[in-house]
């Protein structure tokens, strides 16, 4: 890193806030918005001035910060689903004013308040950060009739499913280890429960989500594709409730309410899956098998006064398979400590302590065991300084310690030796700094830098190898010692030119440095995917985007319609040695290649909004290719991750205020693999020849999903509804692998099978709530 | 390679329960497209214990044909052992060459070299200390808790270890006389104590009341484990499924296909008597 121009960017940075604030006397408003009836806060509310020329939105607390001139002022207070509110102030002194929306019971359907912001789209800089509300995705058809936020972002545009029925996606041909995924700000590192097929998010216990895959904000980083940052509700303030469901496959129950009356509240989630039990009654298995998952969602809100909050937020989960003592399980554990502290009405301060831990393990009864896992404890200070109306400042700094533990094996029998792949020490720490600009009434720039800086601590030994992957060097460290740094520099930028009252033009530019790297034979994401540090032998990947956009709202904003275009450059991408045992591997990091990647794509977007008949349509064309010294003769070849085309329409018609059905039609081009080009015969076998990396396709994929929703009958203490879905209706047979072998009845013939996971699935879910 | 299998194993069980009753997971024969690569040389050696060496030439062919490949029938192949002796095999019949003079013995490095079309490839192995089949016996599977229709059985074997050698064992298991193998497994020492003989029961292999099994058990090098562990990657792609496949390395170069290996083997056979 050059700290010259680091410097020079933040002197930049500062001027640039100060140079267009004014002399004339103003005064701060700010506060919080809540949703009326439960206490809530929401997230993403626009507070905007009569003339709607001076604006701001909610942050993820809820806190908002709006500088005005001094006088008589007319503040509206909007949010999708909510009745607007106005507030006729005379501003003479800085002002704490909260506001408690209340819930628009018509707002779902035609009914439209004029003063409504709905064109935040066109509006807010960020290019993709795409929120995501819980209502949205309650509608959506689902596999097993378990609601997921994972399998919903999946159908937008530049976001793509690797496998089916998989919860691992790619964002912008990215792999699936670039996407930072955070649970109350708490990363999250294997999302998948059952081998991928559902994610670890419980919808009951979360609130909305954004994901950002380009223009990634500078308070983002860590990971080189995308953010997901998913935040879990707060609890009711107001009183005691209960929602949850029974499902074919797992139940969950969700309670929340307040512990002090609009100041603590609590909310606690479980959900699990009881496939096993009714096997086990139906005598299909044995009483010795295990295999279920369940999670426990937790938090705790503190409204200290007006000025301190404490959130405290726990996610534990698991999955365990197996029979007996031999088995494999695998979970999560994540714990967050927020302190929101408001040193004026215009700087906001958040402080983070969190602790992440991944790790999955097996057992082999009589044999022996294995584990393998990654352990992060990190502290965070966030600051948001609403200098003034034109001017939003973040700025903050971060540190995690991860502690990587990627495998040993232990056997029962003492007299073996152990296997054990050494531990591994790293740190991450990062600075951020960025402001949010308006320019007139038509120009937004947001701008940032975000520093950071990976040191990889001893005790350990840094490994040099020949081509071979023999060792021929070893350099010891001790404990604490540093034995690999790497920075890096990170420019973030993205411009909202409103080009009319209906459209703006977008561009954004960010630069993405990834320290920590996915070790995994597959492209799906498997339990057994093992994290590792950059290392002396390993780089961090680097990804440097491009995007340019043009979004346009048409009849009232009603339809949305945005079209972007990108292009990625990645660096130090790391692909194996052909052959490679990812698994208990000491000498792992020898059988990795690294080399570099490119991906460019054009996407649509149709969203209709408002009205009985909603939903989008999106389409990404795109390309994604690698290449790396070592495979494919070093020659581009596609990557695992590229689709050409990815098509999603997804619609939802409200029949009656009963009734509702949706419905989903997906369809993309099948990955790119490897077949064999020819075959050899050895030792009695017919063995395939492989002479290109993916050089051929899987069969295109494409599936119709239907859901019907039935709301229970007026208005009773327990509120129920009904989901009917049917997954692939049509019943397809898409493959999910195609493996070359001998044919069992003659081995003399070779041939090509093809492995379907799901035909026709239905499914039906009882959801409760009091 | 106990690991690996167990996670195949594991992953298929999982899939299997979750899809299993109601739900239907198929697998279907299909036609895909394949391109066809040029012509590659494989090769196909081996120098056994107390015989001696023979090496089969043939080349790649398209992978759905089901004729016979083309076989190299020019090609001048020398086997030398640790002592510097060396033979020249004579080509028999289709690609086949076969040795007489020199047999392989214990503790012997050999050299292949085979010379084809200007082209030259080299490899070696070794035979390491023979091993012996102490026991074979078969124990009740209990399964996963799959409700089989049939009991289904594994089997126990116990082999002799040289504890002061790093041995590696291949076994194939053959079923009811067949000429071959249902399927094969590798073993390291390090999965062992380091003891006179180790025991393993391995899964991936069973069968039921009145199967008459045959055990080949072979004391391999290390080179010869590592081989025949990344060929059962891609002769059974079971498991993982969407892993990157790739031609195992073979020893002779790098710009050819196959393996020659020296080694050893014990044979074995049991039934399972009815009751």
């Amino acid at each position: 890193m050059d700290l010259k121009h680091y410097r020079w960017s933040a002197f930049l940075l500062m001027w640039l806030t100060f140079t267009f604030a004014s002399a004339q006397e103003k005064h701060t408003i700010s506060g919080e918005v809540i949703d009326a009836a439960t206490g809530e806060a929401l997230i993403g509310v626009t507070i905007y001035t009569a003339d709607k020329t001076t604006g701001t939105m909610t942050n993820t607390y809820g806190f908002y910060s709006l500088t005005l001139p001094a006088g008589e002022q007319s503040i509206f207070y909007s949010f999708v689903g909510y009745e607007t509110q106005q507030r006729q102030i005379n501003l003479v002194s800085d002002q704490t004013i909260k506001i408690q929306l209340k819930i628009n019971e018509t707002a779902l359907s035609e009914v439209v308040v004029s003063a409504e912001k709905k064109d935040k789209n066109i509006a807010v800089t960020q290019m993709t950060g795409e929120k995501l509300d819980m209502k949205t995705i309650d509608k959506l058809p689902v596999l097993f009739g378990e609601r997921d936020v994972l399998k919903t972002i999946q159908l937008l545009p530049g976001i793509s499913t690797v496998s089916e029925g998989g919860n691992g996606f790619s964002v912008r041909g990215g792999s699936i280890d670039q996407n930072l995924i955070l649970l109350d700000e708490a990363p999250v590192y294997s999302a998948s429960h059952l081998m991928g097929f559902f994610s670890v998010f419980n919808a009951d216990a979360i609130k909305g989500m954004t994901v950002y895959k380009s223009g990634i904000p500078a308070n983002y980083g860590g990971r080189a594709a995308s953010v997901l940052d998913i935040t879990m509700r707060d609890g009711n303030m107001k009183k005691i409730q209960g929602s949850g469901g029974i499902g074919l496959l797992a139940s969950r129950l969700t309670l929340e309410g307040p512990i002090i009356e609009d100041k603590m509240s609590f909310i606690v989630s479980g959900r699990r899956s009881y496939a096993d039990i009714i096997a086990k009654g139906a005598n299909q298995i044995e009483s010795g098998t295990k295999m279920y998952f369940y999670d426990l969602n937790a938090k705790l809100n503190y409204k200290i006064n007006d000025n301190n909050r404490l959130f405290l937020s726990g996610y534990f989960g698991k999955d365990d398979f197996g029979f007996e003592d031999m088995g494999m399980d695998w979970g999560n554990t994540t714990a967050t400590l927020r302190w929101n502290h408001l040193f004026s009405a215009q700087l906001f301060s958040n402080t983070t302590l969190l602790y992440s831990e991944y790790d999955y393990g097996f057992n082999f009864g009589d044999n022996g065991s294995m584990k393998s896992g990654i352990k992060d404890v990190s502290i965070k200070q966030d600051f948001t300084w609403y200098s003034n109306p034109q001017n939003t400042l973040k700025y903050g700094l971060n540190a995690t310690y991860h502690t990587f533990y990627p495998g040993e094996f232990l056997f029962e029998d003492n007299s073996i030796s152990d296997i054990k792949v050494a531990e591994k020490q790293a740190l991450e720490s990062s600075m951020y700094i960025s402001n949010e600009q308006k320019i007139g009434s038509k120009l937004i720039f947001d701008y940032g830098l975000r520093t950071s800086m990976f040191n990889q601590f001893g005790k350990g030994e840094n490994i040099t190898y020949d081509d071979d992957n023999n060792i021929i060097d070893r350099e010891y460290f001790d404990k604490g010692e540093i034995m690999q740094s790497y920075y890096g520099l990170e420019p973030r930028l993205g411009i909202n030119y409103r080009y009319s009252s209906n459209s703006s033009l977008k561009a954004s530019y960010n630069r993405m440095v990834q320290y920590l790297h996915l070790m995994s034979n597959s492209t799906s994401g498997q339990p057994t995917d093992t994290w590792t540090p950059s290392t002396f032998n390993i780089e961090p990947t680097t990804v440097n985007q491009y995007s340019v956009g043009y979004f346009r709202n048409f009849m009232d904003n009603t339809f949305e319609f945005s079209t972007e275009t990108y292009y990625k450059t990645m660096n130090n991408i790391s692909d194996y040695k052909d052959g490679t045992q990812v698994m208990l591997n000491e000498d792992i990091e020898s059988y990795i290649l690294q080399g570099e990647g490119r991906s460019y794509g054009l996407e649509f977007y149709l969203k209709k909004k408002y009205g009985d008949f909603t939903g989008w349509v999106s389409y990404t064309l795109s390309k994604t290719e690698n290449k790396i010294e070592g495979i494919n003769n070093g020659e581009w070849y596609d990557s695992s991750y590229d689709k050409t085309h990815d098509v999603s329409v997804v619609t939802s018609y409200q029949f009656t205020p009963r009734l509702s059905v949706s419905a989903n039609w997906i369809f993309y081009t099948g990955n790119a693999v490897t077949f064999p080009s020819g075959k050899y015969e050895f030792d009695g076998y017919q063995v395939p020849y492989y002479t290109e990396r993916n050089g051929y396709r899987m069969p295109d994929y494409h599936r119709l999903d239907l859901n019907i929703h039935l709301e229970g009958k007026g208005k009773r203490r327990i509120k129920s509804s009904w989901d009917f879905s049917l997954y692939n209706l049509y019943n397809r047979m898409n493959a999910y692998t195609i493996n070359f072998r001998e044919s069992e009845s003659n081995p003399n013939v070779t041939e090509a099978v093809k492995l379907s996971l799901f035909g026709i699935v239905p499914s039906v879910t009882w959801n409760f709530k009091f | 390679m106990i690991p690996n299998n167990f996670f195949k194993i594991m992953f298929y069980l999982s899939l299997s329960m979750l899809l299993g009753g109601s739900l239907q997971s198929c697998e279907e024969v299909i036609d895909v497209d394949l391109n066809d690569a040029a012509p590659k040389l494989s090769i196909d050696g081996k120098i056994i214990l107390n015989q001696p060496a023979e090496v089969q030439l043939s080349y790649t062919s398209n992978y759905f044909s089901d004729e016979a490949p083309d076989y190299e029938k020019n090609a001048i192949v020398t086997i030398k052992n640790s002592d510097g002796i060396s033979e020249t095999l004579e080509h028999s019949r289709n690609g086949l060459y076969q040795g007489r003079l020199l047999r392989g013995q214990d503790g012997h490095e050999y050299t292949l070299e085979i010379n084809v079309a200007d082209k030259t490839y080299q490899g070696k192995s070794k035979i390491l200390t023979p091993t012996e089949i102490v026991k074979l016996g078969y124990v009740e599977f209990d399964g996963f808790g799959g409700g089989q229709d049939e009991t289904e059985y594994n089997l126990e074997i116990t082999l002799k270890n040289n504890p002061n050698e790093e041995n590696y064992y291949l076994i194939k298991y053959y079923l009811n006389g067949s000429e071959k193998e249902e399927t094969y497994s590798v073993w390291s020492h390090e999965f062992f104590p380091n003891e006179e003989t180790i025991e393993f029961t391995p899964l991936r292999f069973s069968f039921t009341k009145g199967d008459e099994v045959t055990v080949q058990a072979y004391s391999i090098d290390e080179g010869t484990y590592e081989f025949y562990s990344q060929l059962d990657e891609i002769i059974d792609q079971q498991g993982g499924g969407s892993s990157t496949p790739f031609n195992p390395q073979s020893n002779m170069g790098k710009d050819v296909l196959g393996y020659f290996r020296a080694w050893s083997f014990d044979t074995q056979s049991i039934r399972v008597e009815e009751e």
